[in-house]
């Protein structure tokens, strides 16, 4: 599914203006750098030219039986003189080129992260919005990087070749002009071709990245399964045929860096071709210059590389061209999406009342929708339970509420408000895998809130039920917890999550399956804890358990996204207080 | 750090050709082993590079003998022989670019293709401790620089390094049949130069490299992890601390090849004056400038041009250095990977379905008991008991703390192989593939008909609603299962274990996230479908009061336990 929504969408255009327009657009952090590294660039080829006219002197003054050291140590000035300007333009224009590619990817990862932490919805999964932000960004930077200095260059430094050409000879300067026009035409001409190859290519990667990574996190299931023979003998094939379809693209962009080469290296022979019959005094034409000295036919021979070296630059980079072409149209739908307004938040200021009306809820991916003309309406300060079979939509109308997803149909109001309106903050969620932090489990409870003393934390987890834990820790709240929250039992990190929520009040509880992967002893004493941070608050739980749905006030039922039957639980309310 | 051979790796090779060959290609060190893949690439780009630089002196010495014939007043200079073998190079040149090209990617590509094989099969046979204390983001972290490795390694230091050389070589060879005082001199001005490049590169690039391979994989790895947690983060106004754990990574990553650029760069610079240093000193000896005679013009040209030439070769050498240390920076870290030598490799043989019981010893408990085919087993106790450790362990993962033999054999002894073929373990977190379920199921058995693919369905009570499905079996189920529900993806899972028809199945937690009615309709049908095998199942508490059928045994595992 992600593999198609990427595909789709490098499938649709890429030749079309708006996505160049758009890695336009993706370049303008870094342009002034990349255009300075263009810059400097062409200065470097400017004093490389000079280096070469200090050799044809020398070679002219080697000819004329002239040379001597005295005779000759201006030339090797100007020619160690031209080196370090070299060098050091050459230097610059590098750095310039990395810092101006770094700019644009810097530029582009903050904006795609802000998005998704700023809550755009996508349905795409971490791994493949991992690969847009790391790899698909990179492939713009080398764009970047590599093509835009070498398109100022391009343009600049055949420039001043051909002043230092024209002067000594003519000819010579009028065929590199009309070379000049040779490479750009065959480099568009095959760059068509190239484009389509390419992007097909970069279809196939995606797909088969995520194929591959999709086999690599079930690993332990196809050991479990036998099924690693087979999976292996997949991977094999389609890792090969991925080969072949990248050497389906490089076959077709090195014809056109060959035809490339074809041109530059029969100029460099027809104007060697020219300038030694015009030395031997062959060259009788009304019109051409008769005579030529070898420092003059040297350095245009010389200059003749030097002169296509910048469009070569261009047609190597080519492909990275189309890769960023690709990338920035795959990046799209994450970063068009609209970003949230900034319109101020409102946060709760009592338990609030819960509407909803007529709520459908449908994804893409499935068949029939999660919650289907769902109503209900729940009072301020009730502790609501929300049982049904797996799949029947109970988890889907509490991401609702929290405004992590729009309704397709209907309403849900939260105090009179569309959940999305309210201050994030004030919704206290608690789902069934909680995000642990690199970092201690007092940080891991506090996260980004402040002013908590460190009593009110260590009694929030001893609250939560993790007093035993941390007497059990030799650090207590100090101890680390590793990525991902290795080295604690699934109750433990539940608790810990509650302990998150029990440390600020709360006016909204929203709570999905709190007390999966808990015995039965420690169930009722999280129920307990929950019942206590309830008060005051407005709460909903999807459970199955029936500790947990025996100390709500009301028990909704729901079976395929429809309510089905509601029930009263009066006699919780001496429960709750125990 | 890169010799991979190990007794343990060697014992494992299988007699297909296929997996031989990946253990060669792990098996070696790695500059090694790609360099033998490369001979026809490494052939063609001496080759181009040759031509190349061949052309360019061969014009500049035809120039020169022109305008020595042209100011003498009678010359045999023929003009015909060196223009023809200008235009003959020229094209010559061309092609071998191209060849080149060609085969130093396709080279690559196929040791891409291979490594990413290989990597894979690596994998499948970490010892089964060590694939799960790799999370999944880490294993993708590190996999998926595997391109990366070969890429830089091969293509962007291999071929470079070793056109550099062959131009240096060619060049002072040529100079020295020309004039020893050339030839020395060209040799002491090329072999600092190159030397002084690669040492300075080398040096400079390590910690830079090592950083830059970490922390790209170390980003990844956080910006999965963050994305995972986004709904509860945003519920605590947490985004932005997740968002900087990701920028704190993203910023080391940058900085470390803001770092390489710079050395590269560095290195191109000192290059280039180096080699320019190397042209004053070769034009002063091979135009006499201090005495000893001046060649004559056209050689002079000739070994101006082909001097000035070979720089371009020369100067992608820091490139290569870096791009060679940071192919070996990834390629270690792949290499950590690689399974530890298991100390014994057993041959042991489990008896056959029909006769194979299990036995569970578990002291401190003070159980012990034998199933026989078709006892059923229920594990009970709180979150942490041990219930998963002793599934695990029947599966064979060495466990202490408890006895199990598998028809009188410590699980644990028996190859990883034979134990799948008779023991199916349905973990708690099982992966559902992305594809349909159909693939699911077939995974599990790929020889199943459709009416044995619906009775599994059936069994793990999944069967009406797939049917409900429009798309029926052929209904996609997401990357995850992320299309299915929690209960939907767990009966899935266990539709696979019915599907292999397994001695003894082993179900660690069927029934999370189903209601009590699915659950006790799962358990029930569970045991209908395998009436033969040995069902151990891991429940909560609070179910296992709901058991539809009695079991043989049943174990309530304390909390102190394991």
């Amino acid at each position: 599914m992600v593999a198609e929504r990427l595909l789709g969408s490098a499938f649709v255009s890429s030749l079309d203006a708006a996505a160049r327009r758009r890695l336009a657009d993706a370049l303008k952090p870094g342009r002034r750098r990349l255009e300075a590294a263009g810059t400097l660039s062409a200065v470097a080829a400017s004093a490389t030219a000079a280096t070469f006219f200090a050799v044809a002197e020398v070679a002219q003054d080697v000819l004329l039986e002239r040379a001597s050291w005295t005779h000759e140590a201006r030339w090797l000035a100007l020619l160690t003189g031209s080196s370090i300007v070299r060098a050091g333009a050459a230097r610059a224009s590098a750095r310039q080129a990395t810092e101006g590619a770094l700019a644009v990817e810097a530029d582009l990862r903050a904006r795609l992260l802000a998005r998704m932490t700023e809550g755009a919805v996508t349905s795409l999964p971490s791994a493949a919005q991992a690969t847009a932000i790391l790899d698909e960004v990179e492939r713009i930077g080398a764009y970047a990087e590599r093509y835009q200095p070498a398109r100022v260059a391009a343009v600049l430094a055949p420039l001043v070749l051909l002043a230092a050409v024209f002067p000594l000879s003519w000819p010579v300067g009028v065929l590199l002009i009309l070379c000049a026009p040779l490479p750009p035409v065959n480099l568009s001409i095959v760059g068509m071709g190239t484009a389509s190859v390419a992007r097909r290519h970069a279809e196939e990667l995606r797909y088969l990245s995520g194929y591959f990574l999709d086999r690599l996190r079930g690993l332990a299931t196809l050991r479990a399964l036998g099924a690693e023979r087979t999976e292996l003998a997949r991977v094999r094939a389609t890792s090969e045929r991925l080969g072949e379809s990248a050497m389906a693209v490089l076959r077709v962009a090195f014809i056109s860096a060959a035809v490339l080469d074809a041109i530059v290296t029969v100029a460099v022979a027809l104007i060697a071709i020219y300038v030694g019959l015009t030395l031997l005094g062959y060259v009788d034409v009304p019109g051409l210059p008769s005579h030529m000295s070898l420092g003059s036919g040297l350095f245009v021979l010389m200059v003749t590389p030097l002169y296509f070296q910048p469009v070569r630059a261009l047609a190597a980079a080519y492909h990275e061209r189309a890769d960023a072409l690709a990338a920035i149209e795959a990046l799209q739908p994450l970063l068009a999406h609209a970003a949230p307004e900034p319109a101020p938040r409102r946060p709760l200021r009592r338990a609030p009342p819960i509407v909803v009306s007529e709520l459908t809820v449908s994804f893409r991916e499935q068949e029939a929708p999660a919650l289907r003309g769902l109503s209900l309406s729940i009072e301020p300060g009730e502790l609501i339970g929300v049982a049904g079979a797996s799949g029947a939509g109970k988890s889907t109308l509490l991401r609702v509420l929290a405004g992590e997803i729009d309704p397709t149909t209907g309403t849900a109001r939260v105090d009179g408000a569309a959940p999305d309106r309210l201050d994030r903050t004030a919704i206290c969620w608690l789902g069934q895998r909680p995000y642990l932090f690199p970092g201690t489990i007092e940080d891991n409870i506090i996260l980004s809130r402040t002013g908590h003393s460190a009593a009110a934390v260590l009694r929030a987890a001893r609250d939560a039920g993790l007093g035993e834990l941390l007497d059990r820790l030799p650090r207590g709240l100090g101890t680390p917890v590793a990525d991902g929250g290795w080295g604690f039992s699934g109750g433990e990190i539940q608790r810990l999550a509650l302990a998150r929520t029990l440390l600020t009040g709360t006016r909204l509880m929203l709570l999905d399956e709190p007390t999966a992967h808990l015995d039965a002893l420690t169930e009722s004493r999280i129920v307990r804890v929950i019942c206590r941070a309830a008060r005051g608050a407005t709460t909903v739980i999807a459970s199955h358990s029936p500790a947990v749905l025996a100390v709500c006030d009301r028990v909704i039922t729901l079976d395929r996204g429809q309510l089905l039957a509601e029930e009263a639980h009066v006699e919780t309310e001496s429960l709750a207080a125990g | 750090m890169m010799d991979l051979r190990s007794p343990g790796r060697r014992s494992r090779r299988t007699t297909q050709g296929r997996d031989v060959e990946i253990d060669r290609l792990l098996g070696e060190p790695f500059i090694r082993a790609t360099l033998r893949r490369s001979a026809a690439p490494s052939l063609m780009t001496v080759l181009a590079v040759v031509l190349g630089v061949g052309l360019l002196g061969l014009a500049g010495w035809f120039i020169a003998a022109s305008a020595v014939a042209g100011l003498a007043v009678t010359s045999t200079f023929s003009f015909l022989f060196p223009s023809a073998g200008v235009q003959a190079l020229a094209w010559a040149r061309t092609l071998a670019r191209y060849g080149e090209r060609i085969t130093t990617h396709h080279a690559t590509l196929d040791l891409v293709a291979a490594l990413r094989t290989a990597l894979f099969a690596t994998a499948i046979r970490l010892p089964r401790d060590r694939a799960a204390d790799l999370r999944s983001s880490e294993l993708i972290g590190r996999l998926t620089i595997d391109s990366d490795a070969v890429e830089q390694t091969l293509l962007r230091s291999a071929f470079p390094i070793i056109a550099a050389t062959a131009a240096a070589l060619g060049a002072i060879a040529a100079f020295t049949s020309l004039s020893i005082r050339v030839g020395a001199v060209a040799t002491a001005g090329l072999t600092i130069t190159a030397a002084t490049l690669v040492v300075a590169a080398r040096k400079q690039a390590g910690a830079p490299a090592k950083t830059l391979v970490s922390a790209r994989a170390a980003a990844r790895r956080a910006l999965i992890e963050a994305l995972d947690g986004l709904p509860e983060l945003r519920s605590f106004g947490a985004e932005r601390l997740a968002a900087a754990e990701v920028a704190r990574h993203l910023e080391i990553y940058a900085d470390a090849r803001r770092r390489m650029a710079k050395i590269t760069a560095r290195g191109h610079a000192v290059g280039t004056l180096l080699a320019d240093l190397t042209l004053v000193v070769v034009i002063v000896a091979a135009a006499g400038l201090l005495g000893g005679g001046s060649l004559s013009t056209p050689w002079f040209v000739a070994v101006c041009v082909v001097t000035i030439a070979i720089f371009e070769p020369l100067g992608a050498l820091p490139g290569a250095i870096v791009a060679l240390v940071r192919g070996r920076a990834a390629a270690a870290r792949i290499i950590e990977l690689l399974p530890e030598p298991e100390a014994s490799q057993s041959r042991a043989r489990l008896p056959t379905a029909a006769t194979l019981c299990l036995d569970l010893a578990l002291p401190g408990q003070g159980v012990e008991g034998r199933l026989q085919p078709g006892d059923a087993l229920v594990l009970t106790g709180a979150s942490g008991a041990g219930k998963s450790t002793v599934l695990r362990a029947i599966a064979g993962s060495p466990a202490s703390g408890f006895e199990i033999r598998l028809g009188d054999i410590d699980p644990a002894t028996v190859p990883p192989k034979e134990i799948a073929a008779r023991v199916t373990l349905v973990a708690q977190d099982a992966h559902v593939f992305d594809g349909t379920i159909r693939d699911n199921l077939l995974l599990a058995e790929p020889a199943a008909d459709e009416t044995e693919l619906w009775d599994a369905l059936a069994a793990a009570a999944l069967r009406e609603t797939v049917a409900g499905f429009s798309a029926g079996l052929d209904t996609p189920v997401g990357p995850g299962g992320a299309a299915l529900s929690g209960g939907q993806r767990r009966r899935l899972s266990v539709a696979q274990g019915v599907l292999r028809r397994p001695a003894v199945l082993l179900l660690d937690e069927p029934t999370e996230g189903l209601d009590t009615a699915t659950a006790g309709d799962l358990l029930a049908s569970v045991r209908a479908a395998v009436p033969e095998a040995v069902l151990v199942i891991a429940l909560h508490d609070r179910q296992a009061p709901e058991l539809p059928w009695i079991p043989t045994q049943q174990i309530h595992l304390c909390p102190t336990f394991g």
